[in-house]
């Protein structure tokens, strides 16, 4: 019976839904981190009788036909670019990017990450860092004699010097945005690859064209909406129950068969 | 004589059909977009017996959609849309290039700034695929499928309708294609930031499931007990006293 296959689809498909759901509860209160969505799409469909086919000489065409379709399959799970709320901190060096961009991080690989925490540090050297310690990029040294640093909406890092009247500048940080956010690869600790599917980074200041603007002493909350997720759990453990009574009615028919002598 | 056979045979081969397309409507239930399916079955008049009266057996009509509207979820993705009413988004296969029609608007971007379906098949304005540049901000897209954004007018979005929905083949991957004459979309509004949820009545599937495996199960014992005649008559048939 084709009915045992297909619920088995949809067990399958729903216990991803949960598994998803579980990863954006986890991260509900992950600074930066964007909730994911499985799509679902059904799977092929056999032909039996093919809608529009003849059904007498005279031209009569069957209206409707007979399709049977074989379950579902996940599509594709793709994370929802939506703007989490700002959060502040008062840390000189949280920083949130209100609207679209990445900042950019150097990985121990040399490769250029992409992330949306913005909680950075200073590290042993002065340089601004992120949590897990990786280099801003472009490299932004605060000198030991520093007061006080103020990063503007644009991303210029103006620094309050020991004895001295100005401001000097430290640098500017530039943000990256993609074609194609939802296509970038995830690789933990909130960081991001570049992929063929993203499209290239295009680099900017802050709050020009396209780019969000950064604010300074906040952080921007991940977007899982608690409410939302619970109840799309419940609908996923309902519609698991109903896959798998489907299998069960399947068998007990099948078992039915079996007991005919 | 072995008729009761036959007939109950026909039966419970309809039985596992209306099974499979009940197990695909629940495997379905959280599809985006889905449209649940059901079975129609038609008496089959066989041949005339021994007393010229025809033996009526049953044979699958065909298939209908379930047309009505989905319910509406709201996403607040920028690239997720709802249609309400009966048109349809059109989209180009990535593959063959055909053309097809979906109700799911759980679009993303490409590489190439294109609006697509999940599987990667572009979506279809009124001047070919959409396009939305990276420097593009607040896009706003209308009821009629008009999308508007901080670079002005992107392009409108293809929504079409047929005559005879009924008459649609289905593909898979949410897609569905059709040979029927394109008309533009008269009654059917667009809904940014929102989803298309399956139409799928779990209660209806499963009160059906249920009273399917039933039915099944009595068939079964009709078997049986044709099973039991015809060996009892034999047995007293040819009992000699």
């Amino acid at each position: 019976m084709r009915s045992l296959d297909i619920a088995a689809t949809g067990m399958l498909a729903q216990q991803l839904n949960v598994d998803v759901i579980s990863n954006n509860i986890a991260n509900m209160t992950t600074a930066g981190y964007k909730r994911q969505r499985p799509e679902f799409n059904d799977l092929l469909y056999q032909n039996i009788v093919r809608p529009g086919a003849n059904s007498a000489d005279d031209g009569t065409i069957i209206p409707a036909g007979i399709q049977l379709g074989t379950g579902v399959k996940a599509g594709s799970v793709y994370r929802i670019n939506e703007q989490g709320t700002i959060q502040l901190t008062e840390n000189p060096l949280d920083l949130a990017i209100d609207g679209r961009g990445w900042f950019q991080v150097e990985l121990p690989s040399g490769e250029t990450g992409y992330t949306r925490e913005g909680s950075f540090q200073l590290n042993e050297n002065g340089e601004i860092v992120n949590s897990s310690g990786y280099r801003l990029e472009p490299g932004i040294t605060v000198p030991e004699d520093a007061v006080d640093v103020t990063i503007n909406a644009n991303g210029e890092v103006l620094a309050k010097i020991e004895g001295q009247v100005d401001l000097s500048n430290l640098g500017q940080i530039n943000l990256a945005i993609f074609p194609n956010d939802a296509g970038l690869e995830a690789i933990g600790g909130n960081t991001m690859l570049e992929t063929t599917a993203s499209g290239a980074a295009t680099e900017g200041t802050a709050g020009t064209d396209g780019f969000g603007v950064l604010i300074q002493g906040a952080l921007e909350n991940s977007n899982v909406n608690v409410v939302e997720e619970i109840t799309t759990m419940i609908t996923a453990q309902r519609a698991y129950e109903m896959n798998s009574k489907v299998i069960q009615t399947s068998d007990e028919m099948l078992s039915a068969t079996a007991q005919l002598r | 004589m072995e008729n009761t056979g036959y007939i109950v045979l026909s039966r419970q081969a309809s039985f596992q059909r209306q099974m499979d397309v009940i197990s695909n409507n629940i495997a379905n239930a959280n599809t985006t977009g889905y449209k649940a399916r059901h079975m129609m079955f038609e008496e089959h008049l066989s041949g005339g017996g021994t007393n010229g009266s025809a033996i009526s057996m049953v044979n699958e009509a065909g298939q209908f959609t379930q047309t009505e509207q989905g319910p509406l979820q709201q996403t607040h993705n920028t690239f997720d849309f709802a249609l309400q009413g009966p048109g349809f988004f059109k989209v180009e296969h990535s593959i063959s290039g055909e053309t097809y029609y979906t109700r799911a608007g759980n679009f993303t971007l490409n590489r190439n700034n294109e609006l697509v379906t999940p599987m990667g098949h572009r979506v279809m304005g009124d001047n070919g695929a959409i396009v939305i540049p990276t420097e593009a901000k607040d896009i706003r897209v209308s009821k009629s499928g008009v999308i508007n954004s901080s670079e002005g007018e992107l392009g409108r979005f293809s929504v079409v309708e047929f005559d005879n929905q009924q008459g649609m083949r289905i593909y898979g991957q949410n897609l569905w294609a059709t040979e029927q004459l394109e008309q533009n979309a008269e009654n059917t509004q667009l809904n940014q930031g929102m989803l298309e949820g399956s139409n799928v009545n779990t209660v209806t599937e499963m009160t059906n499931m249920i009273e399917v495996s039933r039915l099944y199960q009595m068939n079964q014992n009709v078997i049986k007990n044709e099973h039991d005649r015809i060996r009892n008559a034999i047995n007293k048939l040819g009992k000699i006293e």
